[in-house]
């Protein structure tokens, strides 16, 4: 059958992948100079993980493995969740989240382009759903470690949950000056829930100097990704329209919010730069397959991910809530796909539509 | 330089959605002075050359096999009496008619067509190579004065289609003149676009024939009574602009609207969106906007037709592609065979698997190189052969949405047709796609999106007649019905009308016994008078 047209030079479909996994190099750097070598285990466990998921699944689906992982989905996929999860995580973890998501999220479904749900997110969820401690154990920026893992013992710590010096993985989390530290929007979200006004909270951390480090290290991350994002626009991997509508809508539900009682409730600079907020917006949201794909529909999908991302981040009870609000517009997309269509050409006059009865 | 600049930069206000821009390759042919192609002995001509297409109603061949014909001579009727959609076809030189018979023609599919062979005389073949274009005595015709039915009829008869791909017959959109209008001024559009990467005939033709071209479009405003001619053409030819721009000096009734290059800009829907800024909807025609848009290689075979009485019995065509050691436009008798073609111009044929004929978006694919030109063949790319690119799943990355000139959802058109859902594939409206093939340019996966969506267009059109004809077989069934219901009825009310009748008789017989007696009487003596006359 004849195949037109004959001249294509456009991006294709496994340069487009692999050009996303490219795209989040920058992150990866941040994440590794701030947290160490736990992340780089991460994504080489994941990303390995991915593969031999999706080469398995697609033995058994019987269906041509090297042409199918050609695409870089898989890798994606891996790379994607090798970033969300937290250093030092055991392996068998990260091991269930991606054969989940690689597995159950998208070839159960049919393989890439079928998924209604962005699989990494949903193999997140799975973990964090099913592994809540372990999941939110997000260590703190290296410099405040006094026991800073090496690449040994990081493995170690990964593999068997034991190395030598280091009994546990929470032993690491206890700083130079004795506290512990989360995540900038964990230690938020404790603090308000101990009754501690906003701007108490930030005039204790001004003085406390590890959660300005802290909280520095992942404005950082952000800032890598937001990077990473741009390079995608630029390219026209990504288009503007989701990025820029989730980012808009974070920034007018939290003015919203902040306006009700602003030591309730954070800034819009602070949703934009802790958390997951950059690599979602950039890397997450925009996965075309699980996105709505009409423009005017990516504009609804983009602005309700960033509604629901701040009311879950602020009155849920998990910290971060990109996964959830991504998955939650992924069901949506298809209806909003039907409903936000383009006006096509000269379409004044309605279009005969075959019968119902017609089979 | 500057105002250098100016004068070949767009001054066009309008633009149309989306659109493509394909790496051009039109320098490989744009460079060379069109020349006439030398022909083989021998021709194969289409016996339908333009798009209308009525099987009910065969086209009529006024020549018969053995039959000598003259360079020009109709071979199938166009005159009044027969189809008005019908334009005739021409032999394209002096020779026998060899043969009548089918061919596979130039659709996509190799379906088979009806073709007249032509044998060529060859010391013909001598006068008409030195020629390097086509030129005869100039006609003593004034069409200024003549009717405008008249000049439609010639050209109608002079075999004029619309030669930029379309090949819609010419006399059918000239035959209604435009209205007299204050508010749409009575335009005609002329398409210069040529927006295809590597077509350069229409380029060339302007370049050499400017003048003719001018004084073709003042003939069609004259038959279709416009107020204003608007060449339309995109920036990137220069020269053509300038050869326009020099002849053109003196009318005031002309201008030139340079378009920025993109692809779909020459669709005739598009063209008209970057003139007017206006949307034709569903059921409209150009004519509804005061509108005819003809193409520059149309409008030159008009002015053939009306000044030289030449009917078209060739076109410029490309002959591009990195085999073509000469790369250029070569004026092409329609008939050739495309394996002429290759064997005359030294294209070397080990390394050709597939003849490109139109633009390299929209054409189609050859792999049958005995096939002959006809009148919608205004390109034909000789490359090497093409790395298929791997066809993957859709990822619903919307770049198909981004591009498409028309705003449809090829990507959702492509999930239903795939799933064979004509319903919403109508709702999405299918039938508005032009076939541009701009999705399936820039789609990652390389799905042939346009393939899937000229078969749903099909599918749709064979259930809609489907429907149409069971509607017809179901109103039928229901008239049968209601007649045998009403049959019944009559049968049953004539039934009780003869039992009443005979009630009553019997009722008056019981009442009147002298009656009954006489009747038998009667009965009796019958019967007497019957048995008598047997015996």
């Amino acid at each position: 059958m004849a195949n037109n047209p004959f001249s294509n030079q456009t991006w294709s479909t496994n340069q487009l992948m692999f050009l996303v996994c490219a795209g989040l190099i920058p992150g990866a750097i941040a994440q590794y100079y701030f947290f160490g070598w736990g992340i780089l285990i991460n994504l080489v466990l994941c990303c390995s993980y991915a593969i031999s998921a999706e080469a398995l699944i697609l033995k058994v689906r019987n269906r041509p493995i090297l042409f199918t992982l050609k695409d870089n989905s898989a890798l994606l996929t891996g790379l994607l969740l090798g970033l969300a999860l937290p250093p030092l995580l055991p392996w068998w973890m990260s091991f269930i989240g991606v054969y989940f998501a690689i597995i159950f999220a998208k070839h159960l479904y049919g393989g890439l382009g079928y998924n209604p749900f962005n699989p990494a997110m949903i193999g997140y969820v799975v973990l964090l759903i099913s592994f809540p401690l372990a999941m939110t154990n997000w260590l703190p920026a290296q410099e405040l470690l006094i026991l800073k893992p090496s690449l040994i013992q990081s493995i170690e710590l990964t593999f068997f949950g034991i190395s030598n010096e280091i009994s546990n993985v929470t032993d690491i989390k206890i700083l130079a000056d004795g506290f512990t530290m989360a995540t900038p929007l964990d230690h938020i979200r404790t603090s308000l829930s101990q009754g501690y006004m906003l701007s108490e909270i930030q005039s204790q951390s001004n003085e406390n100097l590890s959660f300005i480090i802290n909280s520095n290290s992942w404005i950082w991350v952000n800032v890598a990704y937001l990077l990473g994002g741009l390079y995608l626009l630029f390219l026209k991997i990504i288009r503007w329209h989701i990025p820029v509508s989730i980012m808009t809508s974070m920034i007018i539900t939290s003015y919203f919010l902040s306006i009700i009682d602003n030591q309730k409730y954070l800034s819009a600079s602070d949703h934009l730069f802790y958390g997951a907020t950059m690599l979602g917006v950039f890397f997450i949201a925009t996965d075309p397959v699980s996105a709505s794909t009409t423009q005017k529909g990516r504009l609804l999908f983009g602005a309700s991910i960033g509604f629901t991302l701040i009311i879950i981040r602020t009155f849920g009870s998990y910290p971060d809530a990109f996964a959830f609000s991504v998955i939650l517009l992924n069901i949506a997309s298809p209806t909003i796909d039907h409903y936000f269509r383009p006006k096509t050409y000269g379409s004044a006059i309605p279009i005969k539509v075959l019968d119902n009865n017609d089979e | 330089m500057k105002s250098l600049h100016n004068k070949f930069t767009s001054n066009a206000i309008f633009k149309f959605h989306g659109g493509v821009h394909p790496t051009e390759n039109k320098l490989i042919s744009n460079s060379q002075t069109s020349v006439k192609f030398e022909s083989d002995n021998f021709f194969r001509v289409l016996v339908n050359q333009s798009s209308v297409k009525k099987f009910e109603l065969p086209i009529e061949i006024i020549v018969t096999k053995g039959q000598k014909v003259i360079q020009g001579e109709a071979l199938t009727s166009g005159d009044s009496s027969s189809d008005y959609f019908y334009v005739p076809v021409h032999s394209p030189c002096d020779g026998t008619v060899l043969d009548i018979e089918c061919f596979s023609g130039d659709h996509i599919s190799g379906l088979a067509e009806t073709t007249i062979v032509i044998e060529a005389q060859k010391n013909h073949e001598k006068k008409s190579r030195i020629k390097s274009t086509p030129s005869v005595e100039r006609a003593n015709i004034n069409w200024k004065n003549e009717s405008a039915e008249y000049l439609v009829k010639k050209i109608r008869n002079a075999g004029i289609v619309g030669l930029g791909g379309a090949t819609f017959p010419t006399h059918i959109k000239q035959y209604i003149p435009l209205k007299r209008d204050k508010q749409n001024p009575a335009t005609l559009i002329i398409n210069a676009m040529e927006c295809e990467p590597y077509i350069t005939c229409d380029d060339r033709l302007i370049r050499e024939q400017a003048k003719s071209i001018i004084e073709g479009a003042l003939i069609v405003s004259r038959i279709v009574n416009c107020d204003k001619i608007i060449f339309v053409i995109e920036d990137n030819k220069p020269e053509a602009i300038m050869s326009l721009q020099k002849v053109i000096k003196n009318e005031s009734k002309i201008s030139i609207l340079i378009a920025p290059t993109k692809y779909p800009s020459g669709g005739e829907k598009q063209l008209i969106q970057i003139v007017t800024g206006k949307e034709l909807t569903k059921h409209q025609l150009p004519k509804d906007l005061n509108i005819l848009v003809q193409n520059v290689a149309t409008l030159f075979a008009v002015y053939q037709a009306i000044l030289f009485n030449r009917n078209l019995t060739e076109r410029l065509v490309t002959i591009t592609g990195d085999l073509v050691p000469d790369p250029r436009n070569y004026w092409i008798p329609f008939g050739t065979p495309i394996s002429w073609i290759i064997k005359h111009l030294n294209i070397s044929e080990k390394d050709l698997d597939i003849v490109i004929i139109g633009g390299p978006l929209m054409g189609q694919k050859i792999c049958d190189f005995s096939i002959p030109t006809s009148k919608k063949v205004n390109c034909l790319i000789f490359n090497q052969t093409l790395v298929q690119n791997e066809i993957k799943d859709c990822i619903r990355c919307g770049e198909c949405e981004i591009v498409c000139p028309i705003k449809l959802l090829p990507q959702q058109l492509y999930w239903f047709s795939k799933s064979e859902q004509w319903k919403p594939m109508q709702q999405l409206d299918l039938d508005a796609c032009i076939e541009c093939g701009a999705c399936d340019y820039v789609c990652p996966s390389h799905i042939p999106l346009v393939d899937y969506f000229r078969f749903a267009k099909s599918e749709v059109k064979h259930l809609l007649n489907k429907e149409s004809a069971s509607e017809i077989a179901k109103q039928r069934f229901e008239n049968r019905e209601k007649r045998l219901i009403r049959i019944e009825q009559e049968r049953k009310s004539k039934q009780e009308k003869i039992t009443l009748d005979r009630q009553k008789a019997s009722e008056d017989n019981s009442k009147d016994p002298e009656g009954k007696k006489a009747a038998i009487l009667a009965a009796l003596n019958r019967f007497k008078s019957k048995s008598q006359g047997e015996s």
